[in-house]
């Protein structure tokens, strides 16, 4: 019965991303891409829940990433589509020019996703096999709750110096 | 700045996080890892820590009388020292703006020191004002959590009424400035209308002797010319249409063409014009000279829209002409005279001395009535509109315009009775 759940799940996901693919609607194709999330996550929590064998680390990150990169592109794909739409038909050397500028900008966004993608792949790898190399004593879950909130604070105040206000400044009128 | 997405992304962090937490699974928890590395090597090799662009956006031409087509030049320049992957170039139109060549919208890529030149085309849309932009170019990293913006403001396109080649009506206001210009003055001077005789004294101009009457008086008689000045004329635009729905734009539309061609004209004779646009929107420019004022009357022309007047076009037009008019000088009233109640204020006027012309373009009977209602109603109206007229020639000079009918044409039949003859 469950596998039969996950099955018509899965077929829905499928019918509306490619729905959103073939319609060229980028709602629908997030949707999708925000489904396949929701499962893979709570595929992990119900087998957690269930007591089932855990997958592979490497295999769910890797699963993680990629449905997160397809998301990105297929929205880079679509943004792409709906301009060439609107020039098509268009042969002056204005949309010409612009045309040119459009294929020259899915393709570096493609190739820079990816490799940011591949990056964050591998950075998390190398992290968990560091991690694996070194242990906590205090096995306490306030102490590892403390831990992992002052890792996620000091992602963000990293992340804040260097965008923020800066970038502020720079929207001119 | 963060974007939207960045947020839903931190929210997917944390409640994975949350999860693993509750559940004690880390490997569950692991999953944050892609994500901050993904934010980690977005911000650090997605953007530059510093992006400075250059933008510039330019209408061309910024004003014009719709028979030519629009370009929009679009500049921006990356100044800083990386390429930036992911840039966004917008160009806000107004909806009834169809484009012809080019588009208002690009994704490209700059290079460091790269400046992209793109440019749109459009044919002229009707009269009026369009904000052209803003103009807004987008920086973001390839997956769009960070954005930096610059902003260039909007530019105001004008396509205004394209004044007619018209003939003058012969205005006889009793103000009149010192220069010569084209209306008669009712004293001899230079000019090209004959105004009286007398007795040839020497120094006199030998072409100007009328032999035939010197014939008949049996000494020289010489011709005087009336002499020919300018004036200051006020042009009334009443742009209260409402009464008549059916045809209210093309009978507004005649109204502005009229507004345009006197002022042109005018302006070109050399009288100091000014304008009052009367209706839901409302404007005034000063008699003032010159080819500059001209187009400041056309812009204000070029924003007028046809609406029920909040005021009485009487009332503002007695007060702004007494503010801004010497006495006895001109006012052109361009009305459709669907609302009788601009009689008393063009009488009062008339009363303290100015000379006013009414030039009424005439609306044109529907092809045909909804209904046996709409007919009378139009009879009446029509029949109201014909006492208006009755009332008016009474006190000033009215020119009826038919449509299908040149306002030249109309013009030329205005002539007013001389009211004194000074010899």
């Amino acid at each position: 019965m469950f596998l039969g759940l996950g099955l018509s799940i899965i077929l829905v996901i499928v019918a509306v991303g490619l729905s959103g693919t073939l319609a060229r609607q980028q709602v629908l194709t997030t949707l999708a891409s925000v489904g396949l999330l929701v499962v893979l996550v709570a595929g992990k929590v119900g087998s957690d829940l269930s007591r089932a064998p855990a997958p592979d680390t490497a295999v769910l990150l890797f699963e993680f990433v990629a449905v997160i990169f397809f998301m990105e592109a297929s929205r880079v794909v679509l943004s792409y589509d709906e301009e060439a739409k609107e020039l098509a038909g268009r042969g002056d050397d204005m949309s010409q020019a612009v045309r040119e500028r459009l294929g020259k900008w899915v393709s570096g966004q493609l190739s820079k996703q990816g490799n940011l993608v591949a990056g964050a792949l591998g950075l998390s790898l190398v992290l968990l096999v560091l991690g694996g190399f070194t242990s906590v004593s205090i096995n306490q879950l306030s102490f590892s709750a403390i831990l992992v909130l002052l890792i996620v604070g000091a992602l963000l105040f990293l992340i804040t110096q260097r965008r923020e206000p800066e970038t502020r400044s720079v929207r001119l009128a | 700045m963060f974007t939207r997405k960045v947020t839903l992304y931190f929210a997917l962090a944390a409640i994975l996080l949350v999860l693993g937490l509750f559940l004690e699974d880390w490997q569950l928890a692991s999953m944050v890892l892609p994500l901050a590395s993904l934010f980690f090597f977005a911000n650090f090799w997605g953007l530059p820590e510093k992006v400075d662009l250059e933008t510039s956006h330019r209408v061309d031409p910024a004003d014009s009388f719709g028979d030519e087509d629009i370009r929009v030049l679009v500049n921006v320049s990356n100044k800083t020292s990386a390429p930036l992957g992911n840039v966004e170039i917008e160009e806000y139109l107004p909806s009834i703006i169809k484009l012809e060549r080019g588009t208002s919208r690009a994704l490209t890529r700059l290079d460091a020191g790269e400046k992209a030149e793109l440019s749109l085309e459009f044919k002229s849309p009707i009269r009026g004002h369009y904000n052209i932009g803003p103009f807004v170019a987008r920086v973001r990293d390839p997956f769009g959590f960070y954005l930096v913006e610059k902003r260039s403001e909007a530019e105001v396109l004008s396509i205004m009424p394209r004044p007619e080649r018209i003939r003058g009506a012969e205005l006889r206001p009793r103000h009149l400035g010192p220069w010569p210009g084209m209306i008669h003055a009712r004293i001899r001077g230079p000019g090209t209308e004959f105004y009286s005789m007398r007795d040839y004294v020497s120094g006199d101009d030998p072409k100007r002797i009328n032999w035939k009457a010197s014939a008949k008086q049996g000494h020289l008689v010489i011709n005087e010319m009336e002499a020919e000045r300018v004036t200051d004329v006020m042009i009334v635009l009443d742009t209260d249409v409402s009464f008549y729905e059916s045809a209210e734009a093309e009978l507004f539309e005649r109204g502005v063409r009229a507004a345009a061609s006197m002022a042109s004209l005018l302006l070109k004779q050399g009288n100091r014009v000014g304008l009052i646009l009367q209706g839901e929107e409302r404007g005034v420019i000063q008699p003032r000279f010159g080819k500059r004022h001209e187009r400041n009357i056309l812009f204000l022309l070029a924003a007028a829209k046809p609406g029920r007047a909040m005021l009485s076009t009487s009332y503002v037009m007695t007060l702004l002409a007494h503010l801004m008019l010497p006495a006895m000088a001109q006012i052109v009233i361009i009305s459709p005279l669907l609302d009788s109640a601009l009689v008393g204020g063009i009488r009062g006027l008339a009363a303290t001395g100015y000379s006013i012309l009414v030039v009424s373009p005439s609306p044109r009977q529907p092809v045909k009535f909804e209904s046996e209602n709409e007919e009378i109603a139009y009879r009446v109206l029509m029949l109201e509109r014909s006492n208006t007229l009755l009332a008016l020639e009474k006190v000033c000079t009215v020119a009826q315009w038919p449509a299908g009918v040149p306002l030249s044409t109309v013009l030329r039949e205005v002539k007013r009775s001389r009211l004194m003859i000074r010899v």
